[in-house]
């Protein structure tokens, strides 16, 4: 098989991704975009899978992000779409599973903008059909015009429930919200200083508020119920630690429960190439070391961009990706007038935005008390349906990191390789161990990153000898 | 939960969920189609309980379906074709 060669392969397409990709080619650069979903865009930018007009699905977002994937397609950069890929070496090589066949891109310089995903710290009945993502009910809502159900409770934390909550309401969904935030009153006054951010808050919220939105401060979802779908969801207040408190059950009735206790960066193509990461619950767990002024990480001609050097929304994701793009391509020697001046720009922009999305991943990072909504018997890894008292028991016994209790109990061994359960397996290990979340190990990025069929990969080898 | 305005201008694609004729709208994932019919367990887990569509971006592979023979399929992220055929581990 011939590899595709190019000088610039970015990977993901969301605010981060086409920022890079954008800046690399104007500096006249060979770019490959490669993304894992049928629409460019990401999760910010993600484009109705239809071809009519968009409606009051939220538009703006989406119009933003029309406008941006033509600029970067008229700019001579390529995007494969629904390609996903499976290795990633420091060579700068990439097998990509693409239309039932593995492919292989070789890059002189590579651009990760992989993003961030939900993560949700397991209750009893999060595996019920009916109980998703904020992120998925957010996915459905943009791109396909669904709603996930007719009364949706919506619970965890972070500015992202209230977006996506408009979304909903506005598509006619009845929203009940429940937020493990309380009014704080150092919050609030650090909030003073930005400003720019009241107007928006402020209309936000009234947005909320005329589409009959509840919003419920101080508590979290502690179970589900239901069989074939979610019926029920239960919440209860919360004490300072973020624990719930007994006694305080109050019932909600729905069809649709949807949750995310932050994000997840999703890092694993930048870990397998050995890119240094640091911890940082509040910003997605295990980040990726970037120098901020370059996007450079800690291996040579491998650049980072956006939420996997720490979520910190749209706008810092999009100024990265631009230093990325301008360093990347810089660095092979194209050089474009008046970069100096984009670049100068784009740090600041990252900046500015830095400040404000420092605050609000403090304000609504996940408290230590969070990790009793998982209880004894709830299952923690999905994929394989393991209970949080077989990973007591295997901690209990000796297993004291996420890798030792992944062999022990065949935690995080699933086909989603420890996306989904890493987060909550870890917590409990520092609980259970009282050691700090920071001094946990992070589960390790092994191949395939994601499933591929060996008929894919022999269909490759096919090829090569054609 | 469909968008009546919205869903009911898109043109039809027919496909098959276990033998079953579904009516799906242009651009959908298996995994819409079967939410705009109410459809939402696709599987059983290892425990036994149904599960369904849970991180809706192709990351927790908990909405695997079985597509044209393919097994492991992600609902989320396949999109559906005419004359597709899905089988489900629909309890």
């Amino acid at each position: 098989m011939r590899a595709t060669e190019v000088e610039v392969a970015v990977v993901g397409a969301g605010p981060a991704g086409l920022a890079a990709a954008l800046a690399a080619r104007r500096l006249g650069a060979r770019v490959l975009v490669i993304d894992e979903y049928a629409l460019p865009g990401g999760q910010y930018h993600r484009q109705p899978a239809f071809a009519s007009a968009d409606g009051n699905v939220d538009s703006a977002q989406v119009r933003a992000g029309r406008a941006l994937i033509a600029e970067v397609v008229q700019a001579g950069v390529e995007i494969w779409r629904a390609a996903t890929v499976w290795a990633a070496y420091a060579d700068g090589t990439l097998a990509i599973d693409r239309g039932g066949a593995s492919v292989e891109v070789r890059a002189k310089r590579l651009v990760i903008a992989s993003g961030a995903h939900d993560r949700v710290m397991p209750f009893p009945g999060w595996t019920i059909p009916g109980v998703i993502t904020v992120g998925a009910a957010q996915a459905m809502c943009k791109a396909h015009a669904l709603l996930p159900g007719l009364r949706v409770v919506m619970a965890g934390s972070g500015p992202f429930l209230l977006v996506v909550a408009l979304d909903l309401a506005r598509a006619g969904a009845k929203i009940e919200l429940i937020e493990a935030a309380s009014p704080n009153g150092a919050a609030l006054r650090e909030f003073l200083r930005f400003p720019k951010r009241w107007g928006e808050l402020a209309s936000l919220l009234a947005a909320l508020a005329a589409r009959g939105v509840r919003i419920r401060l101080g508590r979290a979802v502690t179970s589900a119920e239901g069989h074939l779908a979610v019926t029920t969801a239960v919440s209860h207040r919360i004490d300072g630690d973020g624990a719930p408190i007994a006694g305080t059950a109050r019932r909600h009735m729905t069809d649709a429960l949807a949750v995310a206790n932050g994000f997840r960066a999703q890092t694993e193509i930048a870990r397998l190439l050995g890119c240094t990461t640091r911890y940082d619950e509040a910003v997605g767990g295990h980040v990726v070391v970037v120098d901020h002024l370059t996007g450079r990480t800690s291996v040579e001609g491998v650049y980072a961009a956006g939420e996997i050097t720490g979520v910190a929304g749209h706008q810092v994701a999009s100024a990265e990706g631009t230093i990325a793009g301008i360093s990347a391509a810089s660095s092979l020697g194209h050089v474009l007038a008046g970069n100096t001046r984009v670049l100068a720009d784009a740090r600041r922009r990252r900046n500015d935005a830095q400040a404000f999305a420092d605050l609000v991943a403090r304000t609504f990072a996940p408290r230590p008390g969070l990790t009793s909504v998982t209880t004894p018997e709830t299952i923690v890894c999905r994929c394989e349906a393991i209970p949080r008292s077989a990973i007591e028991a295997a901690i209990d016994s000796g297993a004291h990191t996420t890798s030792a209790v992944k062999r022990w109990t065949r935690c995080g061994m699933g086909a989603c390789q420890g996306r989904m359960c890493g987060w909550p397996l870890a917590r409990i290990i520092a609980q259970r161990l009282a050691r700090p979340l920071s001094e946990v190990d992070n589960l390790a990025a092994r191949l395939p990153l994601k499933p591929v069929t060996l008929g894919n990969i022999v269909r490759s080898r096919e090829m090569t000898t054609l | 939960m469909g968008r009546p305005s919205l869903r009911a201008a898109l043109p039809i694609v027919v496909f098959q969920v276990d033998g079953r004729v579904v009516e799906a709208r242009e651009g959908d994932t298996v995994a819409s189609a079967l939410l705009a019919v109410q459809m939402r367990a696709l599987r059983r887990g290892p425990d036994g309980a149904p599960r369904g569509v849970f991180c809706g971006i192709g990351v927790c592979f908990d909405c695997l379906v079985t597509i044209d023979g393919h097994p492991g399929q992600r609902a989320c992220v396949a999109r559906v074709r005419e004359g597709m055929e899905v089988a489900s581990l629909q309890p």
